[in-house]
């Protein structure tokens, strides 16, 4: 089974969720077992493995004194899904930035009011309920994880994902140090978190002096992990900045890697573009802006922009003429509304000069909605054929997700 | 798959790729073949591992390189060879085969295989008809729907030759057999995700690279095929990033190795031995690293990527990197190749091959592909565009022959010789002016000649693999493998002798004449020796002709003394000082060797003292006779009176009805008058030209009244003085409510001898006459408005009712006040006019009214009316000329007359655009000029139109323009200088400080200009910062308070004159005050004890300032 997290470190789940679990895909095919053969095979992970477990075991021991803890810092802990909601905790030096992207991200938060936020000296967390819930911890800087006496139980263990938020504005190479450490501890304890590292503040600078930090970070710390013997620990790095779209497209990068589901909807949306000749077909969150799939050609910020504006635009109109009801939510251009199942919301609108590429967008259901932008070679007349594939996408992807 | 598992499978497999080493061969008896492949791999480099069997397959292979870098297509010249084949279905992929015969074209709806022959492309398999038309697989089992969507294409060599892979979207890869073509041979089915591109290995083509979304990259070997069709497992699993592999490709020097390129733009070369990690990781760009390709050398590699960059990177060793070349491409690159290699033109290199070109093809919207040099990185060498949208896949056939694909469906074989330069699209020369005068211009010659064809006889023989045969006939003339770009244009070789340069040296390497065994010279060789090839431009920089140098312009700006202290009177004092203001100017002129410059300065002090000692001359006469002399005014308004009557016409004209009744009384006012006071311009005095002869006229001798008459002109001179006006558009479109054009295209007498008609109409207040509403205008034009003046500088704004009472008040009003002698006039002539007045100068002391009041009886039309100017409070103002308004003309006759050598003067130094020697000759003289030879009346009226234009719109009251107008334009004017032209000449010269970033001296013309010539300080008024003074030099301290040392003169500031203490006894701290009049500065606390309690008025510095008042 693909799980959440890289495929070598499978540690049984320690919930293992009684009820059906909708984000847990089941692959029909013999490919799952193939994967899960190659997976359990990794010979270096076999002890790792044993260590979680016990590790786990543990954790069954103090869960209750763990959930008094958590419960003290204001979460929730009882019927926290490990695998159900992507979570992420947010680390850096203080700052940083960590406050200003969950407000800015999932609280949507106007990016100039976030001068004025407070300094963060809690773990606080961020809860988004869209189609996918999102969930944001924050890690006050003062808060060290690599300490021994903190209760890095407590916070790690549920969490999917680590981002580092490095601001490149500042003086970085103490917070890189700190990152490395960081990293090096979740590697040896908690392999299975991704970690990803936010280069953020990113507005304003050349484009030299981007790419040269950019580089020089990534090349840093991967040649400090490698000599602390975790070389083949991916990290992933992103350019952010909460000023543009950046760190949307970041977070869409980040929570994508935490859902099991996104093979599945990456060929659902490799075959929706190569049959009707789409540019480029992202499948939105429609409240996070995020997007949770796109297809497998090359991305382009630009792309995912005017999408994410459309969404924008989309979302407004919904919430002035209804959420639930049946009209849909076309305006701009052309406008259209199909009105045959009830509840299909569609729109399109054109944005080019020359009215050849325009996007398309459809709502799977309340919170995802599949936004394409389309080439010279689906013209409207091609409409027939765009409906009825997706209307076979929506199908499938309500398959996938089971909902 | 897991490390143990394949394992386990590699070592079961029959054949282990290279994960045992083999032995090395036993070093004995080299053949001569061996010989020379040692020499190649000791350039190539096999660092870590001894020779093996292997290593001789890709010693064989070596000179063929990948792919099909060795293809030679056997073209003519002329002949070009591209070749089309449309297919009507969007093509994504191209392969070639090793032969480089045919192409596999792979897309959606389109899988087959073309025949390429010269310009004859055949279809030869169609794969898909093939597909479908077989019911079943290979197991007997029914075929599935065929949708397979082929992402990338590769054809097997070597053995393998046959099959060909297809990389699908759902992460599938089938391999298909040729033979067999309906059949899927196998297919491999690991990858999660979509599966980029697969790529088989240049040397063993049996194995199978595959790089996915997933990102892995797994290694498979198409050997198995046979025994297990069904099952096919990968070798090898590469893993250790998390983001999609873009590309990979096999290294083609180097059997074991390849490399890839990931998503989120990180290029990595991986050992195919080694699992664990690769061998270097290099974060290569910011965005996704769409594609990699491998210098034939095998050490270089080019990635290119969404962020429109192109890198090369040196790959032969791990150290930390940074690219070594990159190319900045206008649009994201989708797609990058190398171009096969050339021979290399070097004669050093024997025939060596060389590779620095690449061919860039860029995202949809851009169809347009490059051919780069990285050698000239700076543009494209060669440009095409096949497609109307960019193509989707491309590859070298061989040197000349570029393969692509597009979403139009046209397969194009394209003769890169036949693409267009760009370097002919664009101009070869180029200049550029710095601020400082230093021109660099960059030239080069175009020459239309193909590059220098470099005969040898490896290249000449065409290859007996060749397959690409072109008909016998178009080939008498072949073409030479050397290197495209070297041409005039774009590269060219400086010929030299340098071998023992190089660290590498090309001729050690026993390059032997079996033809295609030539070695790759690697990349840095050629980037390296720079000599090798460059631009050939021929660049020129230097000074601009007229302009100067910047340093004497420096030293002079600082240097040359701006203007004299001005008195009231000329006096011996005044004269000295003019004298040693000029002769320092012509000695620094003299330092700064511009010896006829200081001749300049010669002449000019000459001329110059030579009318002011007359002039003081004369005045004494006067002064004598003074008593005697009958007073006569001259009628001649003021330019502030002119610049009123502007004003008020546009406030006539905006409010018309009741202004209408002020012309009235004006009008009878001077139609008593002698009609030719109003009407006749000042008289064009130019005796000059007039009177050359009179050169024997008595210098103090005052002009007759009948010279003055002669010098009054008929009025028939004026209209066509007017139709040169200048600005006459100003007036027409001011002025339309008056419907002055219809006045304005009349003759002048016309409008005169209506004049004596109007009154009647007007008396009538006859709406429908709307003639006599113009006329006033003109009337205060010519006859000096005190009255109005005065109305609008006391009202504020033209009210009518008050005309009557004009009358009196002119003749109440006392005749022009001036400076009292040694009153001090200004700050800078204070001293001078204490002193002066202490000394009481024999000549001036005794004169009281000195300089306004002598009016010589000159041009003088005695008017009872227009009796004195209007009142000006002089009094505390600097002098901005000389106050002397003498009409007589005491150069008249002299060989010299200064303004017309100042005329000169201008004119020359204009020319060569020197403005600095026209400024100061200006800044000098224009103060000290007389008043002998005013403007023509008409070009008066259009300048003073247009400054009260300017005036207004910058926001001066009308009190204000027309004060400035009497202190400054009103001298210039007379004396007979355009200030339109000083004011541009004055900003051009503060443009040049400004450029020198003579901040100071820019600063001081300002200041000097104000507040006459806006141009010149106008940018200026806003943004200005106070920096304290230095007491030493005068210089601006800018770094403030801080350290109170001077940065011009290093001078140590004292903080406060009374305390000399940081902060002040008296309490106030730090906090300085400053008077405004004189400048002085002090503690707050210092300066109120100063004056509130010691009870002093005057600054503690004894500046003589009153700064308590």
């Amino acid at each position: 089974m693909r799980t959440l997290f890289s495929e070598n470190i499978l540690s049984p789940s320690p919930t293992p969720a009684p009820q059906s679990n909708p984000f847990e895909l089941l692959f029909p095919s013999s490919i799952s077992t193939a994967s899960s053969a190659d997976s359990t095979q990794s010979s270096p992970t076999q002890n790792e493995w044993l260590t979680q477990h016990l590790q786990n075991q543990q954790r069954t021991e103090s869960e209750t004194a763990n959930q008094a803890n958590y419960a003290a810092n204001g979460q929730q802990a009882p019927n926290v899904r490990r695998k159900g909601n992507p979570k992420m905790l947010f680390m850096g030096l203080r700052r940083s930035g960590k406050s200003s992207i969950q407000k800015v991200v999932f609280e949507k938060l106007s990016p100039a009011d976030t001068l004025f936020l407070e300094p963060t000296s809690r773990i606080g967390t961020v809860k988004m309920q869209s189609f996918i819930t999102f969930e944001s911890v924050e890690l006050p800087h003062q808060l060290s994880a690599t300490t021994p006496d903190f209760d890095h139980h407590a916070v790690f263990s549920h969490i999917g994902a680590v981002i580092w938020v490095l601001d490149v504005q500042d003086e970085y190479l103490t917070s890189i140090s700190e990152m490395i450490q960081t990293a090096v501890f979740l590697a040896e304890n908690y392999p299975r978190v991704n970690f990803e590292v936010f280069i953020h503040k990113t507005d304003g600078l050349s484009e030299e002096y981007k790419y040269e930090t950019f580089r020089e970070v990534r090349q840093r710390v991967q040649d400090e992990l490698s000599d602390l013997g975790h070389g083949d620990r991916s990290v992933s790095y992103f350019q952010t900045s909460i000023f543009d779209h950046s760190i949307f497209e970041a977070m869409s990068k980040v929570v994508q890697r935490l859902l099991p589901q996104l093979p599945a909807m990456e060929a659902l949306l490799n075959k929706l573009c190569s049959t009707c000749g789409i540019q480029k077909a992202y499948l939105f969150d429609t409240m996070s802006k995020i997007y949770v799939a796109t297809d497998a050609s090359p991305t382009f910020l630009k792309d995912y922009e005017v999408c994410s504006d459309y969404v924008d635009v989309i979302v407004d109109i919904k919430q002035i003429y209804g959420w639930h009801g049946q009209d849909g939510e076309g305006k701009a251009v052309s406008e259209r509304r199909n009105q045959d199942d009830g509840d299909i919301g569609e729109s399109m609108v054109t944005y080019d000069r020359s009215g050849d590429t325009y996007i398309y967008a459809r709502e799977i259901n309340d919170y995802l909605s599949l936004i394409c932008v389309m080439g010279k070679g689906s013209t409207t007349n091609k409409r027939v054929l765009i409906d009825y594939n997706v209307g076979i996408l929506h199908d499938a992807l309500l398959q996938v997700f089971k909902v | 798959m897991s490390n143990e598992g394949s394992r386990r499978q590699s070592s079961v497999s029959t054949a282990p790729p290279a994960s045992i080493p083999n032995p090395p061969p036993l070093p004995a008896a080299p053949k001569p073949l061996q010989r020379a492949r040692d020499a190649a791999f000791r350039f190539i480099g096999y660092p870590s591992r001894p020779a093996s069997p292997q290593v001789e397959v890709n010693g064989r292979r070596i000179g063929q390189g990948s792919g099909g870098t060795a293809r030679y297509a056997s073209l003519s010249a002329t002949q070009n060879a591209t070749a089309t084949h449309k297919t009507g279905l969007e093509i994504k992929t191209i392969a070639i085969n090793e032969k480089g015969t045919h192409a596999l074209l792979g897309g959606k709806e389109i899988f087959k295989t073309v025949k390429i022959e010269g310009k004859l492309c055949v279809e030869e398999v169609n794969l898909r008809t093939a597909i479908r038309s077989t019911p079943n697989q290979a197991s007997g089992k029914p075929r599935s729907t065929y949708n397979i969507d082929i992402a990338d294409v590769a054809w097997a060599k070597g053995d393998c030759g046959d099959y060909v892979a297809a990389a699908t979207s759902s992460g599938r890869i089938i391999l298909y057999d040729l033979g067999h073509a309906g059949i899927p041979a196998a297919q491999l089915h690991e990858h999660l995700r979509q599966v980029h591109k697969v790529t088989f290995n240049p040397h063993r083509g049996n194995y199978l690279l595959s790089g996915s979304q997933d990102g892995t990259v797994r290694l498979w070997d198409l050997r198995d095929v046979r025994q297990q069709a069904s099952a096919l497992q990968s070798k090898r699993k590469y893993s250790g990033q998390n983001d999609g592999v873009r590309d990979v490709k096999w290294s083609p020097t180097d059997g074991v190795d390849f490399a890839f390129g990931t998503d989120s733009g990180w290029i990595q070369r991986w050992d195919i031995r080694n699992l664990k990690a690769p061998k270097i990781r290099v974060p290569a760009h910011t965005l996704s690293c769409n594609i990699i390709d491998w210098h034939p050398d095998g050490k270089h590699i080019a990635s290119a990527s969404s962020d429109k960059f192109v890198r090369v990177w040196d790959f032969s060793h791990s150290d930390k990197q940074t690219s070594r070349w990159e190319i900045k491409t206008p649009y994201p690159v989708m797609n990058a190749r190398w171009r096969p290699s050339c021979e290399s033109s070097m004669p050093q290199d024997n025939g060596a091959r060389q590779c620095t070109q690449l061919v860039t093809a860029y995202d949809r919207e851009h169809p347009v592909i490059h051919v780069w040099d990285l050698r000239r990185p700076a543009l494209p060498f060669r440009e095409m565009t096949p497609y109307d949208s960019a193509p989707t896949d491309l590859l070298w056939h061989s040197q000349d022959l570029l393969w692509t694909v597009g979403r139009e469906g046209t397969f194009l074989q394209a003769d890169i010789q036949h693409a267009p330069k760009v370097i002919d699209r664009r101009s070869l020369s180029s200049f550029a002016i710095s601020p400082e005068g230093e021109i660099s211009f960059v030239a080069q010659k175009r020459r239309l000649r193909r590059s220098p064809k470099l005969h040898h006889p490896a290249a000449q023989t065409p290859n007996t693999n060749n397959s690409l045969s072109v008909s016998p006939e178009t080939t008498f003339l072949s073409r030479s493998w050397a290197d495209d770009s070297l041409d005039r244009t774009f590269l060219s070789v400086t010929s030299s002798k340098r071998h023992a340069m190089s660290k590498f040296n090309p001729s050690s390497i026993a390059i032997t004449n079996e033809g295609v065994l030539c070695a790759v010279v690697p990349l840095n060789n050629i980037m390296d020796d720079k000599r090798s090839s460059v631009p050939q431009q021929v660049m020129i920089t230097g000074r601009m002709p007229y302009h100067m140098d910047p340093d004497v312009f420096r030293f002079l700006a600082a240097k040359y003394v701006k203007t004299v202290a001005l008195t009231a009177t000329v006096d011996d004092k005044l004269l000295q000082a003019v004298q040693d203001a000029f002769k320092k100017n012509e000695k620094y002129a003299n330092y700064a060797g511009l010896y006829l410059l200081s001749g300049t300065w010669d002449i000019t002090r000459f001329v110059t003292l030579t009318m002011l000692k007359r002039r003081a001359e004369a005045q004494r006469k006067k002064d004598k006779n003074s008593d005697k002399q009958i007073v006569k005014r001259v009628n001649k308004p003021t330019l502030a009176e002119l610049a009123l009557s502007f004003l008020a016409e546009q406030e006539q004209s905006s409010v018309l009805s009741p202004a209408s009744i002020l012309p009235v009384s004006i009008l009878t006012q001077h139609l008593g008058v002698p009609e030719s006071t109003s009407n006749v311009p000042t008289p064009l005095a130019r005796p000059v030209n007039s009177a050359k002869t009179s050169a024997s006229q008595e210098i103090a001798k005052l002009p007759d009244i009948d010279n003055s008459e002669d010098l009054t002109l008929p009025p028939s001179l004026s209209p066509i003085m007017h139709h040169k006006l200048p600005d006459r558009s100003f007036f027409d479109s001011q002025l339309t409510a008056d419907n002055l054009n219809s006045l304005q295209d009349t003759d002048r007498t016309d409008m005169v001898r209506r004049w004596s008609t109007q009154p009647k109409t007007l008396l009538s207040l006859d709406p429908v006459d709307t003639e006599g509403s113009k006329i006033p205008p003109k009337l205060q034009k010519h006859d000096s408005e005190e009255s109005f003046a005065f109305m609008v500088g006391s009202t504020g704004s033209s009210v009518p009712a008050s005309v009557a009472s004009a009358g009196p008040m002119v003749s109440e009003r006392p005749s022009r006040r001036i400076p009292a002698i040694g009153e001090p006039s200004d700050d800078a002539a204070a001293e001078y006019g204490g002193i002066e007045a202490a000394r009481s100068d024999g000549d001036a002391a005794g004169s009281p009214p000195l300089t306004d009041e002598p009016v010589p009886v000159g041009q003088a039309k005695a008017l009872p009316a227009a009796g004195a100017s209007p009142p000006h409070e002089v009094g505390h103002e600097p002098l901005y000329s000389l106050p002397d308004d003498s009409q007589e003309d005491l150069e008249a006759g002299k060989p010299w007359v200064l303004v017309e050598l100042l005329a000169e003067l201008l004119k020359h130094h204009l020319k060569t655009g020197d403005a600095q020697t026209a400024t100061h000759l200006l800044t000098l003289v224009e103060p000290l000029l007389p008043h002998t030879h005013p403007l023509p009346d008409a070009e008066i009226e259009a300048t003073v139109f247009t400054y009260t234009e300017t005036y207004a719109a910058m926001g001066f009251m009308p009190d204000e323009i027309a004060s400035i107008f009497d202190k400054h334009l009103q001298h210039t004017v007379m004396a007979g200088l355009q200030p339109l032209q000083i004011e541009s000449i004055l900003s051009f010269y503060h443009d040049q400080l400004m450029s020198f970033r003579l901040f100071d001296e820019a600063a001081y013309l300002r200041k000097l200009a104000y507040p006459a010539y806006t141009a010149v300080y106008e940018d200026f008024t806003e943004d200005n910062t106070i920096h304290l003074k230095c007491g030493a030099c005068g210089k601006p301290m800018v770094k403030g308070m801080a350290t109170l040392t001077c940065e011009s003169c290093h001078e140590k500031q004292v903080p406060c004159p009374i305390c000399w203490l940081k902060e002040s006894p008296y309490g106030g701290g730090k906090l300085m005050s400053v008077c405004m009049v004189c400048g002085h500065a002090g503690h707050a606390g210092c300066l109120q004890h100063w004056f509130e309690e010691d009870g002093e008025e005057e600054c503690l510095t004894g500046c003589g300032c009153v700064c308590k008042s």
